[in-house]
């Protein structure tokens, strides 16, 4: 999996969240869409948590399709503090899901009905 | 010629309705073909009387200045109501900016809040649930992302609250001579920013020192955070007025950003972290509940942000 996202301290969360899941492993992390691209088209990850707003002039919306052209078999997950961004997300085809970034409690179980894994028990 | 005048003024009235030109024209092509034949076929049509027929000049004359004084008042009444729609149309426009502008805040304020409660919520639920599995390291780690997103949102909703007082007039505001060299020197304290300034100590302006202070760290942090150093301060008499400039020797500011500056929210680079995006807002809204003014005024070696405010009796 591969997390895109421009605040330092919300990527370290997410690598926290799913350290302890050994379903998945991260690939690769990118602050902008540009980099994020190149890294998608070399290790093609099963899942992109993607922010939208990031550094440089392309947001998570715009980026997500250039993401899937790169990465075709790629799930996406926009994950953001805009609850705004709910319905462009789900009319985007590029992107598979969408989480508030304050429900961050359900990234793991959100990310592992993406990419077609069972429930962790709880 | 009587029932022709009935009509006219019927057109008069469709124009003030439709506020649109055609209709007027329309009458005003109807009457005149309409004379113009009938004086031709039948003059007594138009010319209905022995006066008018021998003096069909003067009798045009008394016939055009009654309807061009008609017509004058149907276009009064037209551009009247219009001036008044168009109050209307420019209120309602207004109200919807306005509303645009609130719901922008509101969308805005909402995902700068969400940011670092996601870092507090996300950190304290990892360390509730894996704490046990984590270094000491990672927990210290940890925990300061906590404390970095805790300062952040509470510094964000002390601005918000700040703003919102400005907003609805109701934020408590003390005018007073406060002496202007000490004001900055605190500031600068508070703001931990090395500051040169040569002022006079016993200059002074009205202002609330708490709101004077305020501005000053708020424009320091900004010069500190975006600009580049030396940073200094001057105050410069401008007649009753005194004006405060915070100077740094930065890039300065975008042309396209300028006219936003002193907007909620506005950001230069929109991913650059730390501010809140509300300092330069706080500025003017305390700037303005002081009676003065903030300003930008950008120069060949840098930028300066400063305040207008009126002078004050010097400190004896």
């Amino acid at each position: 999996m591969m997390v895109v996202e421009d605040d330092p301290d919300i990527r370290m969360l997410v690598r926290l969240r799913f350290r302890f899941d050994d379903d998945f492993d991260l690939e690769g992390e990118a602050a902008d869409v540009p980099t994020a691209v190149v890294h998608a088209t070399s290790s093609h990850p099963d899942l992109i948590i993607l922010d939208h707003r990031l550094e440089g002039d392309v947001t998570g919306l715009e980026g997500a399709p250039l993401l899937k052209q790169a990465a075709p078999d790629s799930k996406i997950i926009l994950f953001s503090a805009s609850e705004e961004l709910r319905i462009p997300a789900a009319e985007n085809s590029a992107i598979d899901a969408f989480l508030l970034k304050t429900d961050i409690e359900h990234l793991v179980s959100l990310s592992r009905e993406v990419v077609g894994l069972a429930p962790v028990p709880t | 010629v009587i029932e022709m005048h009935f009509h006219y003024f019927v057109m008069v009235g469709v124009i003030t309705l439709y506020q649109s030109w055609w209709p007027f024209l329309i009458a005003i092509g109807y009457v005149v073909l309409q004379h113009g034949i009938a004086g031709v076929i039948d003059p007594s049509a138009v010319y209905n009387h022995e006066a008018a027929i021998e003096h069909p000049l003067r009798w045009a004359g008394i016939h055009g200045t009654f309807i061009l004084a008609m017509s004058a008042a149907g276009i009064a009444s037209w551009r009247l109501n219009e001036s008044f729609l168009g109050g209307v149309l420019k209120a309602e426009r207004e109200l919807q900016q306005a509303n645009d502008a609130m719901r922008e805040f509101v969308a805005t304020a909402s995902h700068d809040l969400r940011t670092p409660l996601t870092s507090v919520m996300g950190f304290a639920q990892t360390l509730r649930q894996y704490g046990d599995r984590l270094s000491d390291e990672e927990r210290r780690a940890h925990l300061e992302a906590i404390e970095r997103g805790a300062t952040h949102a509470s510094r964000l909703v002390d601005d918000l609250l700040t703003l919102s007082q400005i907003q609805a007039e109701v934020l408590p505001t003390r005018v007073e001579d406060t002496a202007i060299a000490a004001s900055v020197r605190q500031a600068a304290h508070q703001a931990g920013v090395e500051v040169s300034a040569e002022i006079d100590e016993r200059l002074t302006v009205r202002v609330d020192p708490h709101h004077l202070e305020r501005m000053l760290v708020n424009y320091l942090a900004n010069a500190q955070h975006y600009g580049r150093p030396p940073i200094s301060v001057t105050a410069e008499i401008l007649g009753s007025v005194v004006a405060i400039g915070v100077h740094d020797c930065g890039p300065g500011l975008p042309p396209e950003f300028v006219p936003r500056v002193f907007t909620s929210f506005a950001r230069a680079d929109p991913t650059s972290s730390g501010g809140t995006g509300l300092g330069l807002s706080i500025v003017r809204g305390l700037a303005l509940a002081n009676g003065g003014e903030a300003y930008h005024q950008p120069s060949d070696d840098g930028t300066c942000f400063g305040i207008r405010l009126t002078l004050g009796r010097p400190v004896t």
